[in-house]
């Protein structure tokens, strides 16, 4: 871990406003080198009370969800509710170049700190709004979740089983996409603003975040094209004639201690005897030699043929564990992936040996705790932690006195008055 | 409108999903974008569909051109030695080159970066592969797909009972982009500065990890391991998708705290079974949620998904339609916003184009060109842009370096 940010973005100075919606977007930018500035309220970000906790001890301090979304951050407290708070905001602005936020659309500028005001502060800034559905609009002020933004996006419509409710993607992908594509909008932006000292505001929506991702089946391709309503496939993953080629192409089989996808026709695929071969080796599929098959090649086989062959592959999968199904698939060097748990991925030699895990320390709680590594490997400018997540308030002296030049005393003042 | 990556020249030599996401976006921001393609191995989208009125056209997939708009389009045979000259003479002139073939590939055409260097010493060089290109796994193929599983999305997405996954699209395509972008701005930033070039190396797997964070942590700290929950959330209920009025029509509700939970019975008009002291704190709800959830879908089922999140978002609950192919099409929140871009195409017509998600107001995104048809600027780009007399086109095209 680093003490100093460097990185690609050094230099570039970030106000953080946001709760969990945005974390991700100043996360992202920490990593790539900006100086982060989170700016909590007094008491700390709300969301710093999101489980899971560091051992199970509630604490906003312990919050393991904080802790991935606020690497590579400073912290300081500041109520911007308060004329104080307005002011010593205001004097950070004139010394950064964005400012990221998550406040219901309108908020900031009921403050007298919207666009408008902040450029008479600094003429540059750059102001990323992220909210769930955008700064104006019919639904701009409804409120979403992760959920409800995965529904709204339209990718609830198309998950999950069809005898059952549709269900959502699991993970926290509605925060975490409008966080990183919130950061690459900043991004953008800053790009621009080094190059012609011109600011701006990014808007960004949860929703669209969503909905702008589900390109192998994207709604409005097939709604426009073909006013077609693409259904939930359900189990086995089925790319039936609405894809075009009629191919089945991915399945979910059940191995001996898990999961794995697999199918006749992934992008990779073997030929017809090589599977029966491999098949035999295992004592399954003896049913299936000594007859024409449609094609030679397992993804190109007709609908019958390829039904036969996937009951014939379920059967055959079954007996391994994920490790040595796994082991085949590289070898053999066709697109079967298992599915992994949280402990598969830290077991993973591979993410070991590109050396993903990067171990941040944590003085306060006595060990370095494991984190994901930046996942793009930049020859030049590498990306990486920079720094633990904050402690509440931790850079208060830091900011307030050395950066920004107020005495002692003044700060002081302001922690008695409740505005730090 | 000033563009914001005016003068920048793109080599899009990717295909399929990640490469030309990532490439998209500086198409979106004014970039000029040259999409190499070949006819010998045609992008898988471009016979993946949707097709207009379901019939097969390489050149009206609807999954090929929503990822390539804004670009100009060639195709170019890699395989036969003048291509790869003609594909080095384009390099030559870029500022970026995006790719996510095998690493073997490349290696194979003399594309690597350390060749490229020697024709472009400042050159962005930007690899978008499944697992990257060191490690183990470096050689193993990766599609959207799949690599669902082994990022360990599809694991913590369905329900306990039942197998995971079951995610229609290829979500973890949509992922590695915008990392991938961000890299490069990263990089052409650190080029403004410091005059250098530099290799950038994406792991589709690593960024699909990132979108699981706390699950990731929970178990590193705790040694915990998340089980699917379908739409449940263990901290909060109501948290589901409910069945409405209609054939496949859903609503989310997402009942977050104390006081969404006031506004939901509210927005039920206070029925009797709201005021059930089991349900008054989020601890008896989430502890009662198979009756709740019956409870809640009992009033759901007599609205339509578009009734039932007006009345709760009206009263302060997050909750929102399980929206559909139309339903997002036609939304008026993302039509407010431009989300779908018209523009014509060649043999399609008038159709419609994503956009990005964050928009800019000084420099916005521009959507001016629709997908380019399998070559369709084979001239434009070899005769206008790298400047092939006739002659030299007609007989590089007889040897078939153009397919």
């Amino acid at each position: 871990m680093h003490t100093d940010n460097v990185g690609p973005l050094a230099g570039f100075r970030v106000l953080d406003l946001s709760d969990d919606k945005g974390a991700y977007c100043g996360k992202a930018l920490g990593d790539l080198g900006a100086d982060v500035i989170k700016i909590e309220p007094p008491g700390g970000d709300p969301s710093r009370w999101h489980r899971p906790f560091y051992r199970d001890q509630p604490d906003p301090e312990r919050s393991l969800y904080w802790f991935v979304l606020n690497t590579s951050k400073r912290s300081i407290t500041l109520d911007l509710a308060c004329p104080d708070g307005q002011d010593l905001f205001r004097q950070l602005v004139a010394g950064a170049h964005a400012v990221v936020e998550s406040y219901s659309p309108g908020y900031l500028d009921s403050l007298g700190l919207g666009y408008d005001q902040l450029r008479l502060f600094k003429r540059d800034i750059v102001l990323t709004s992220i909210s769930p559905f955008g700064q104006s609009g019919p639904y701009r002020d409804y409120q979403a979740t992760n959920l409800v933004a995965q529904a709204m996006g339209g990718l609830v419509y198309l998950c999950g089983d069809v005898d059952h409710s549709p269900v959502m993607v699991g993970g926290i992908q509605g925060c975490f996409q409008a966080g990183l594509q919130g950061a690459l909008g900043t991004l953008f932006a800053l790009y621009h603003q080094e190059e012609t000292g011109q600011g701006q505001q990014v808007d960004v929506s949860m929703q669209e975040a969503i909905t702008g991702g589900m390109w192998v089946s994207g709604p409005h391709q097939f709604w426009d094209l073909s006013q077609t309503i693409l259904p939930r496939w359900g189990i086995p993953y089925h790319q039936g004639p609405l894809m075009g080629m009629g191919v089945r192409r991915y399945q979910v089989f059940r191995v001996r201690d898990g999961y794995m996808y697999g199918g006749t026709g992934t992008a990779r695929a073997l030929p017809v005897e090589d599977m029966l071969a491999w098949m035999a080796r295992r004592g399954v599929g003896q049913e299936l030699h000594g007859r024409q098959w449609s094609a030679k090649i397992t993804r190109h086989l007709n609908a019958e043929d390829r039904d036969t062959m996937e009951a014939a592959y379920a059967r055959f999968v079954a007996t391994y564990t994920k490790a040595e199904i796994w082991e085949e698939a590289l070898a053999k060097r066709i697109d079967w992936h298992i599915v992994q748990t949280p402990q598969d991925l830290f077991e993973c030699r591979h993410l070991a040996e590109r050396g993903f895990w990067s171990k941040v320390d944590h003085p306060e709680l006595g060990e370095a705790v494991p984190y994901q590594g930046w996942p793009t490997k930049m020859g030049a400018a590498p990306a990486a932690i920079h720094r633990r997540p904050p402690l509440i308030g931790e850079h208060n002296q830091e900011i307030y006195v050395g950066e920004l030049g107020l005495s002692r005393h003044q700060l002081a003042a302001l922690k008695q008055a409740g505005v730090v | 409108m000033t563009k914001l990556l005016e003068g920048i020249t793109v080599i899009d030599l990717a295909w399929i999903g990640v490469g030309p996401m990532t490439s998209r976006y500086l198409a979106w921001h004014g970039a000029e974008v040259i999409r190499i393609e070949t006819s010998s191995r045609l992008d898988v989208l471009r016979t993946n569909g949707p097709f207009p009125g379901h019939v097969f056209d390489i050149n009206k997939s609807g999954m090929y051109t929503d990822n390539n708009c804004n670009k100009s389009g060639i195709t170019l045979n890699l395989n036969h030695p003048s291509g790869v000259d003609i594909a080095r003479r384009l390099i030559s002139r870029a500022d970026v080159l995006v790719e996510n073939f095998t690493p073997k590939a490349m290696k194979k055409w003399g594309l690597t970066y350390h060749d490229l260097v020697k024709i472009r010493p400042d050159i962005i060089m930007i690899s978008l592969t499944g697992h990257g290109q060191t490690g183990p796994y470096a050689m193993h193929p990766g599609a959207g797909f799949s690599m669902m599983g082994i990022t360990g999305i599809a694991n913590l997405t369905g329900w306990p009972d039942q197998p995971p996954g079951l995610i229609g699209p290829a979500y973890s395509d949509w992922i590695a982009p915008h990392y991938g972008a961000m890299a490069v701005m990263s990089a052409l930033r650190h080029r403004r500065r410091t005059g250098q070039g530099q290799y950038i190396d994406v792991s589709q797997y690593e960024c699909g990890i990132h979108s699981l964070g706390p699950a990731i942590m929970d178990w590193a700290v705790n040694g915990r391991l998340w089980e699917r929950q379908g739409d449940r959330d263990p901290a909060y209920a109501p948290h589901g998708v409910y069945r409405c009025r209609g054939d496949e029509r859903w609503v989310a509700i997402a009942v977050t705290n104390d006081r969404e939970w006031d506004g939901f019975c509210r927005a039920l008009g206070d029925v009797a079974w709201t005021k059930q002291p089991r349900f008054d704190t989020m601890r008896g709800r989430v502890r009662h949620v198979d009756e709740l959830d019956k409870l809640v879908e009992s009033w759901t089922i007599q609205l339509t998904p578009e009734q039932a999140m007006a009345r709760l978002q009206a009263a302060g609950v997050p909750a929102g339609v399980a929206q559909n192919s139309q339903d997002c099409r036609e939304d008026p929140q993302l039509n407010h916003r431009h989300h779908f871009w018209l523009l014509d195409h060649a043999t399609i017509g008038q159709h419609a184009y994503s956009t990005p998600s964050a928009k800019l107001s000084g420099t916005p995104h521009e959507l001016y060109k629709a997908a380019p048809l399998l070559g369709q600027d084979n001239e434009h780009v070899y005769r206008d842009i790298l400047g092939l007399n006739e002659e030299e086109f007609i007989a590089l095209a007889m040897e078939g370096v153009f397919e």
